[in-house]
């Protein structure tokens, strides 16, 4: 018997289908199979990803946590009690989607390797076209889970301004947030980018530091092609994402630490509230 | 055209590293006759290399001349509202280096002097001169991005980088005290001494002015007193935002990048440095950018056009190209932000009315 761990894909749509392809044609994982929310866990499950969305998320948890098995989740939508509940009884680890980048991902190594000596801030940035729908959970809740998992420092205060700047919904949210130790983090995301923009969206983070500047921009990867149609911009190759976020999400399992996971929920609240106010809230 | 002759106060960093070789490059237009800094060692040694006839170690002798077309105050912003209204009394027409004051009632008093002298003052933000930026703003202007929503530039600057620049000047450092830009003493940090620059870029490009800031700081040296890092959110009247991520302590050799972008509702501008850079050296070290400061911030040309552009006011008696009163509102977003980070709490911006004349 193959000594592959065994993966269940819980989820629908376009991500769910990528996460199960990677998973299928991976030479490291089998794939014990995939559903939807609410169906029965893959019989012979060891590990359970769940890629569901919204109200489809929880019900994963716990059946996961009723079978006694790990689960990598997309950062929780909710802060409620049953995801608190959900957190604190499971082997549930959150991870953001954006760690399929391979170039997030070794920038992400680096930075807790401790890369910047000792650090100064973290900006990071996730722009999409103008009308993009559900920005927060889709954009703002990866690029927030990305960015809290940088460092260890604890939070102690968050300030979101939140507006709509391109269309009549909330679409541009910018968050301020300091650690105990002074660490500043830069939050952007937005549907900011014009129907004319080349690429559908764009990823920049950077890690300033005593010791070094790190920046990763991932969407940078385009061809430039001048030709009788003018200068453009070819992005059809940027690399899949499944097959990097499959293996971070496993290996993320095997590091279960309930605290900072409910810490990433008092964050989220967190961003969320002072948004309604547009003052800091405290996070002591 | 005659020459104007210019009276430079304070010969330090920002003297050495683009004023004194801004009037030189402009030698038929611009004469320098005198040079005035507290520490005289500094003064002789700038007349003598840019050829001024004399130098002092008290700015009010250089002001009673009567034969100085305007000054050029390039001291630290603590120094601007005494001396500009001292220069201004004695009916000299002032060119000063950014930030212009401390504090909005000084900016006030500053351009109320101006005003009360009839003499022209017009305060150095030489982004505003800036190739880069000019084409940033033209390109707003012309409507190709549709209207202005959101400006960030985020600002790097190494511990080292005057260092890096060779010049033979520094910070003026009262004996036994810190460099005057690391001292609460003198300053407030980052937010004045140069994320002021984005302030103003962010209010130009939006063209409004502010409404509320809110700002997080951070001092990172060691050896400092005040804020060397600042992050913060403008709202702006209209809703626009303008955002920055200014630090000024990355490691040496860190290449002097910005990252300047302007999202429209019809498209972006960017001009960020690092995929500009024109000259990149790849070593076992790693990449180095050598060229930065000079080429990507275009800081030579920058402060000739400036210089050249307010001397053509003061010899035709015509406005200045920058009025007081812009970079009197990027004070009002800066000193804001200072509070902002102070407090922890998100700051109005107090209205305010341009006087006739600013």
């Amino acid at each position: 018997m193959s000594d592959q761990q065994r993966l269940a894909v819980i989820g629908t749509g376009a991500i769910a289908a990528e996460i199960t392809d990677a998973v299928r044609y991976s030479t490291d994982y089998a794939l014990a199979g995939s559903a939807e929310p609410g169906a029965a866990l893959p019989e012979g499950t060891q590990v359970v990803l769940n890629v569901a969305r919204g109200a489809g998320q929880l019900p994963v948890l716990k059946s996961a946590t009723d079978a006694g098995l790990p689960v990598a989740t997309l950062p929780l939508e909710t802060t409620d009690d049953a995801a608190r509940a959900a957190l604190s009884q499971g082997r549930v680890v959150q991870v953001s989607p954006l760690r399929g980048f391979e170039a997030l991902e070794a920038f992400r190594a680096d930075v807790r390797n401790g890369a910047t000596g000792k650090p100064y801030g973290i900006f990071g940035a996730h722009r999409v076209r103008q009308g993009y729908a559900d920005l927060f959970e889709n954009v703002g809740l990866p690029l927030l889970h990305f960015a809290f998992e940088l460092f260890d420092e604890p939070l102690i205060r968050v300030q979101t301004t939140r507006t709509a700047l391109f269309g009549a919904e909330d679409d541009s949210w910018f968050i301020i947030a300091r650690g105990e130790r002074d660490l500043l983090i830069t939050l952007e995301f937005a549907a900011s980018l014009a129907a004319s923009a080349p690429a559908p969206e764009q990823i920049l983070f950077e890690a300033t530091g005593e010791n070094a500047v790190l920046r990763v921009e991932p969407t940078r990867q385009v061809l430039m092609v001048s030709g009788r149609n003018g200068a453009t911009q070819d992005i059809a190759w940027w690399p899949n994402v499944a097959p990097v976020f499959v293996d971070a999400a496993v290996q993320t399992t095997g590091i279960h630490e309930p605290g900072r996971e409910l810490a990433f929920l008092d964050f989220v609240a967190a961003v969320r509230k002072s948004a309604e106010s547009g003052q800091p809230v405290d996070l002591r | 055209m005659r020459r104007l002759r210019v009276g430079l106060i304070g010969a330090g960093t920002i003297a050495n590293s683009a004023h004194l070789p801004a009037i030189a490059h402009l030698h038929e237009e611009l004469e320098l006759v005198a040079v005035a800094d507290i520490r005289p060692e500094m003064a002789e040694k700038a007349a003598k290399s840019y050829g001024a006839e004399a130098w002092y170690a008290d700015y009010r002798e250089l002001l009673a001349r009567p034969d100085i077309d305007f000054v050029d105050i390039c001291t630290p912003e603590f120094l601007h509202h005494e001396q500009v209204i001292a220069a201004a009394d004695a009916g000299k027409h002032i060119h000063c280096e950014k930030p212009m004051s401390s504090t909005v009632a000084e900016a006030d008093a500053m351009i109320e002097a101006a005003r009360r002298n009839g003499v022209k003052l017009m305060i150095g933000h030489s982004r505003r001169f800036t190739p880069r930026y000019q084409k940033i703003r033209a390109a707003i202007e012309r409507g190709d991005i549709g209207k202005v929503r959101l400006v960030r530039e985020n600002e790097r600057r190494a511990a080292s980088m005057y260092d890096a620049l060779d010049r033979w000047s520094g910070y003026w450092t009262p004996e036994g005290s810190r460099p005057w830009i690391a001292s609460a003493q003198f300053t407030q940090g980052a937010a004045l001494t140069n994320a002021v620059h984005e302030t103003d870029l962010a209010r130009w490009f939006v063209g409004q002015d502010g409404a509320s800031v809110y700002a997080e700081a951070r001092i990172t040296n060691p050896e400092g007193e005040v804020p060397d890092m600042i992050t913060y959110t403008i709202t702006f009247k209209n809703g626009s935002i303008g955002a920055a991520e200014v630090v000024n302590q990355l490691p040496t050799g860190y290449p002097y990048f910005h990252m300047m972008e302007v999202f429209g509702s019809d498209g972006t501008i960017r001009a960020t440095d690092p995929p500009m850079s024109p000259y990149e050296i790849w070593t076992a070290d790693g990449m180095r950018f050598p060229s930065n400061f000079a080429l990507l911030i275009h800081v030579d040309i920058a402060y000739v056009n400036e210089l050249q552009q307010f001397a053509a006011a003061v010899r035709d008696d015509t406005p200045v190209p920058l009025s007081p009163w812009e970079a009197r509102q990027a004070i009002a977003l800066s000193v804001a932000a200072v509070e902002s980070s102070r407090t922890g709490r998100s700051v109005l911006i107090p209205a305010a009315s341009r006087p006739g004349g600013a």
